[in-house]
């Protein structure tokens, strides 16, 4: 399903220079970005700013920490930067064109990726993963950013509250996700107030926290790693503004 | 660097990174204007303090150089017992009734607060010379200057009345050893006079001194006691002793009347008394010889001296007219008193050639006795010894004594001073004045005090604001708060759209 204004164009069998054919069945549609990029995407609105080139140092540690492929970006509390951190790393991964990254949302509680990015998401991938649950078969309907190689699953915004993901679902989902792309970036909701992470958790290979600088208290950090497996978090990311 | 975690929170870094953030907190720049008006405030309250001085100077007196250690060891012990005495608490509570000081506090907390504040107020310095100063601090210009005038005078009292007694006490000190010494070194020259008048061979050995003619006369008297009589000593004694009754050696032949007795032997009382009076003329002898060393003839102590001699010559000659008398068989009327001076003298004084005769043969008497005693050197040997320690025991009497006759003398000085009021040792040199300003040392000193704890409250106030505000900032935060390391810092998004200089150095230093 594509949307009149937003989509620009349809792969069903992409090829990506060097990859392998997926295994996964995957619906591409190209999406227009607005005109005036959000400032929260640094990467997109000035890629050359201190901002951005942050969010390259942030890519180059987890690098240096296993590199992991699915992470799962989360916070303590909302509104500590998880979208916006979670859409530079993707960005991140995706600018040197030698990578296939998923941008992936899987926030219940308070999507924000589509309207951050300005496109209405082919279809949400709540919905999507819902279906899933009859149908494992079915294809993956991702939006595609225009300047940059990045594969985007964002959930719709809904005035009534969501259902839990289902866990099982979610994780074999990601599991086929993680075939067909070599970093998988999950937005998710925040741990001590959403219920998606101890869902989204064991799918992921790492757990980046983030925190707002003279914002997020140590406390509510350690409430936070208090609810999720310490291992898996790799470090925490300060965000300023 | 981000993301090691391993930086201790207590290490020195992190103390100056905290203290570095307190400087930058909001809490200081707020606080810090509030404080210093709050300390100009109370500076403002503060009432102004007016302070009097009073200098003394210590003069030494004219014998204090005698009489005590060098100038600067006085003064500076004299410094130290003046505040002492100051200080004391019966002085402070009269001169607190006297001027009727700090009336609030003393009826309000008692007499001892108001001791302790006006030792707070009252000052004695000594700059380590000659003078002193007394200060005194007051609100009130005039209460000040009282104090400190009043102070001065109490203190002129104490050290006068303490000069005083302390002279009369050393007077009296020196009084009562001086007698004591007296007593030992007349017990001590008894005791060698009598050991010369045995021995009057060994006064030689004593040399030309005052012991040695009373000594050689003695030597007739010995003549029974000694151990080896010798003929030569005999026929000198028996030459000298007719010498000396009868102005010539040879007898003169004497009829004896019908009821005249025959002379009678000499009364050993008489020999004993005798013996008595030429050591007690030795003595005082001895004594007008040491105080005509120190002393003019008009002193006192040469004069008493002077007649002690002429009293004890008195009384030998009285006791040898008794005996003269005696061996002519005439008794001493009972009531005749040998202690007193006879108006006249029956027998008259051997004239100068019979003296020099009488000396020559004493002479002769002791070296016989030497010679016959040579003959004997263990008990020479004996007699030297004995004579020596009566010497040596008489002379450190001597020593002693006068060391306490000079110690007398200059207590009895100090004392003569004292009491004609010219010591004036500590006057006053500079009065206390009416102060005309306030002490400006005092106020500024009170608002420095002020600001710097004003300062010092509010840094501390936002030190720990800083140290117990858990939210994050920097990589400091999380290895203080032992949380996961720091994977990245993303710096605020500049308004230029290119990040603030302090962000791109941050991000240098992490990407090199």
């Amino acid at each position: 399903m594509t949307d009149g204004r937003a989509a620009v164009g349809t792969d069903t069998n992409p090829n990506w220079p060097g990859a392998a054919p997926l295994a996964v069945g995957l619906e591409r549609t190209r999406v227009a970005m607005p005109v005036e990029i959000d400032p929260r995407a640094a990467i997109l609105r000035n890629p050359l700013s201190a901002r951005a080139a942050s969010f390259r140092v942030l890519r180059h540690r987890l690098a240096e920490r296993g590199d992991p492929k699915v992470i799962l970006v989360t916070s303590a509390l909302d509104g500590e930067g998880k979208t916006t951190c979670a859409l530079n790393l993707a960005l991140a991964l995706a600018e040197s064109g030698r990578h296939r990254v998923l941008l992936l949302e899987a926030n219940t509680r308070r999507p924000a990726l589509a309207s951050l990015l300005g496109f209405a998401p082919p279809a949400c991938f709540l919905e999507q993963l819902t279906q899933r649950r009859t149908d494992p078969a079915r294809s993956w309907k991702v939006a595609q950013l225009p300047t940059h190689d990045l594969d985007v699953l964002a959930a719709q915004a809904r005035s009534e509250p969501r259902a839990p993901m289902h866990g099982p679902t979610l994780i074999a989902a990601l599991a086929s996700l993680r075939a067909a792309y070599d970093y998988t970036v999950v937005d998710t909701s925040s741990i001590i107030t959403g219920l998606d992470v101890p869902v989204a958790e064991d799918a992921a290979d790492g757990l980046v926290l983030t925190a707002r600088t003279r914002q997020t208290r140590g406390r509510d950090l350690k409430i936070a790693l208090g609810r999720v497996g310490v291992a898996r978090v790799l470090g925490v990311a300060l965000i300023d503004g | 660097m981000i993301g090691s975690g391993k930086e201790g929170w207590l290490g020195p870094r992190t103390a100056l990174l905290m203290v570095g953030r307190a400087l930058r907190t909001r809490t200081l720049w707020l606080c810090l204007p509030l404080a210093l008006l709050m300390a100009a405030a109370i500076l403002g309250v503060v009432r102004p303090v007016y302070r009097s001085d009073v200098v003394l100077l210590y003069r030494p007196p004219p014998g204090a150089t005698i009489v005590s250690q060098t100038e600067g060891d006085s003064s500076r012990q004299l410094a130290a017992r003046l505040k002492e005495m100051l200080f004391t608490r019966g002085r402070l509570t009269g001169l607190l009734k006297d001027l009727n000081l700090y009336h609030e506090r003393v009826t309000r907390t008692g007499l001892s607060d108001a001791i302790e504040e006006i030792r707070k107020h009252l000052k004695f310095d000594s700059s380590g010379g000659e003078t002193f100063r007394i200060s005194f601090e007051d609100e009130s210009p005039q209460q000040a200057q009282t104090v400190a005038a009043r102070t001065a005078d109490i203190l002129l009292d104490v050290h006068r009345q303490w000069r005083l007694q302390d002279v009369v006490n050393a007077q009296h000190f020196f009084d009562v050893q001086k007698r004591v010494a007296e007593d030992a070194l007349r017990e001590r020259e008894a005791e060698l006079g009598k050991f010369v008048g045995q021995h009057p061979e060994m006064a030689l050995a004593l040399g030309n001194g005052p012991m040695t003619p009373g000594a050689q006369l003695r030597a007739v008297s010995a003549e029974s006691r000694l151990s080896a009589p010798d003929a030569s000593v005999f026929s000198l004694e028996a030459r000298a002793t007719r010498l000396r009754e009868h102005g010539s050696e040879l007898p003169k032949p004497e009829k004896p009347s019908a009821g005249e007795v025959a002379t009678a032997p000499l009364d050993p009382t008489l020999q004993a008394e005798r013996e008595a009076a030429e050591v007690d003329l030795v003595a005082a002898r001895r004594d007008l010889a040491q105080k005509q060393k120190q002393f003019t003839s008009a002193y006192p102590d040469v004069r008493q001296a002077n007649e002690a001699v002429m009293a004890a010559r008195e009384r030998l000659r009285k006791i040898d007219d008794a005996m003269a008398a005696a061996k002519k068989g005439a008794a001493l009327p009972p009531s005749a008193d040998l202690s007193l001076p006879r108006p006249t003298d029956a027998n008259p004084a051997p004239d100068a050639a019979t003296r020099r005769r009488l000396a020559a043969l004493s002479k002769q008497i002791a070296q016989a006795r030497a010679r016959a005693l040579e003959r004997d050197p263990k008990r020479l040997a004996e007699l030297g010894t004995q004579l020596a320690e009566l010497d040596r025991r008489a002379s450190e009497a001597r020593d002693r004594l006068a060391v306490l006759q000079s110690k007398q003398f200059q207590a009895s000085l100090q004392a003569t001073l004292d009491l004609q009021d010219k010591t004036g040792e500590l006057v006053v040199v500079d009065p206390a004045f009416l102060p005309a300003r306030a002490e400006r040392r005092g106020r500024v000193k009170m608002g420095a005090l002020g600001a710097g704890a004003a300062l010092a409250l509010v840094f501390g106030l936002s030190l720990a604001v800083v140290f117990f505000d858990d939210r994050l900032r920097a990589e400091l935060d999380f290895a203080r708060l032992g949380l996961p390391p720091l994977l990245a810092e993303v710096p605020r998004e500049s308004r230029r759209g290119r990040g603030s200089g302090s962000a791109r150095r941050r991000l240098a230093r992490r990407t090199s």
